[in-house]
């Protein structure tokens, strides 16, 4: 009797701090709110402001995932496992870069949660907008269901553009000119260089 | 024994999850390889040098050109500037509304161009939008050929103008002809009198715009590694979208 409530204990334990489907919503609507607090403080520097909302968001992406999915099946066999290393920590980088010069940007605008979707039984998307005076930016979240985290993000589509697929596209475009060492390097953002 | 059981859950368990990464992985992968074999391109090499040559324009000279602009003009008057130009593009709204059937907007923006011309002072102020809640409904031919059925065709980058395609730069030619702001010899209304002139004006309204919206493309450009694919994404799934309503 003992060993079984042992086994189930453990089993059920790694579900415990996993996010549930109700818990999505709300969750990230405590976070977002969170965070435009943080924003509208003028004392910090964007800088400052977007290492907080980090610590906040972190927990809700697969970033290791995204950076998989931005290389693509076929490339990332063909690295060893200390590319691989490098690769992930220069896309993390580039990822949050990319973030706090979206962030520059914020004028007061309000972000409005609109729904959680299923679209099977572990994926989801989380609509959600960005309202300025004239404009509404639309911005999903896609969530797949982790067995040890719960909900997390793999995609984010702004304006019906994929961050993921965008990626993508870049990245194999640099890689049709480049060895994979040139591209860790090149992977550093703002490179005009790049173009050609 | 219970010591054993707990090394095998525990051992099975760290070997389940690193390989279910690499699964998990595999069945994102469906989602994305589509999209990315519909890319017909046949002038990438020209698109992405025009990218180069665009980004250095606004980087070296437009750019800093809208900000020394933007600091001796106050937000109040650029806005207006804006309004002044965008009102005078009523004559490309309101044909294009009309040639896709939308008769609402297109008396909506008659509407918009009376009040905002003359209580809004030749369109200074956009006081039909403001006050009145009546807003604009942006239209022009790359639109109405959308909206008829023409899809978009290849993707040309212009100069100084940036991403278009095939069906919208054909549209921009012809909407040069209503535009009162572009000098057409022989036409009844022309806001300047020559080919200079208009060009001038036409600079003007590149610069105030450029005012606004530097800061946008700045971002754009450091989120990104390479730049030309983002643009061309961008750029296409906004006319899709704004063809659809």
């Amino acid at each position: 009797m003992k060993k079984i409530i042992i086994v189930l204990l453990l089993i059920f334990s790694t579900s415990l701090f996993a996010m549930q489907s109700d818990d999505v919503k709300s969750s990230m609507d405590t976070k977002i709110h969170k965070a435009l607090q943080i924003l509208k403080n003028k004392q910090e520097t964007t800088e400052e402001k977007a290492q907080k909302i980090f610590k906040i968001f972190d927990e809700m992406f697969d970033y290791n995932l995204m950076a998989r999915l931005s290389l693509g099946k076929r490339e990332w066999m063909n690295i060893d496992n200390d590319q691989r290393k490098k690769y992930v920590d220069n896309f993390i980088k580039l990822l949050k870069e990319s973030f706090i010069e979206k962030l520059k940007l914020y004028n007061d605008q309000k972000i409005k949660i609109e729904d959680f979707l299923k679209t099977r039984s572990s994926r989801a998307i989380l609509k959600t907008s960005i309202v300025d005076k004239k404009d509404k930016t639309e911005v999903d979240y896609k969530f797949y269901r982790s067995k040890k985290r719960g909900w997390i993000i793999y995609d984010v589509i702004v304006a019906g553009v994929s961050i993921i697929q965008s990626y993508r596209k870049q990245f194999a475009d640099l890689l049709q000119n480049n060895d994979f060492e040139e591209f860790l390097k090149r992977m550093k953002y703002s490179s005009a260089d790049n173009n050609a | 024994m219970k010591f054993f059981l707990s090394i095998l859950v525990f051992v099975s368990v760290i070997f389940a999850a690193s390989n279910v990464q690499d699964d998990i992985a595999d069945s994102f992968d469906s989602e994305y390889t589509q999209e990315v074999k519909q890319d017909f391109d046949p002038l990438s090499g020209y698109n992405n040098f025009m990218t180069n040559v665009n980004d250095k324009f606004y980087t070296h000279i437009l750019f800093p050109v809208a900000k020394g602009y933007k600091k001796i003009v106050p937000k109040g008057a650029r806005t207006s500037v804006s309004n002044f130009f965008h009102n005078l593009f009523f004559p490309v709204r309101f044909v294009n509304n009309l040639l896709q059937l939308k008769f609402k907007n297109s008396f909506e923006e008659l509407e918009r161009f009376v009040i905002n011309s003359t209580v809004g002072v030749a369109g200074l102020f956009d006081v039909a939008g403001s006050k009145m809640k009546i807003y604009p409904h942006n239209e022009d031919l790359g639109q109405t050929l959308g909206f008829y059925g023409l899809g978009g065709g290849f993707h040309i980058v212009l100069p100084i103008l940036g991403p278009s395609n095939l069906r919208d730069t054909v549209g921009l030619v012809g909407d040069w002809y209503l535009d009162p702001k572009i000098y057409v010899e022989d036409r009844g209304y022309n806001l300047t009198d020559n080919d200079t002139e208009s060009f001038g004006v036409s600079s003007f309204n590149v610069i105030n715009r450029a005012s606004f919206d530097y800061k946008k493309y700045e971002a754009i450009k450091k989120g990104n590694v390479v730049l030309y694919p983002v643009l061309k994404d961008l750029y296409e799934k906004h006319r899709d979208k704004l063809i659809k309503e």
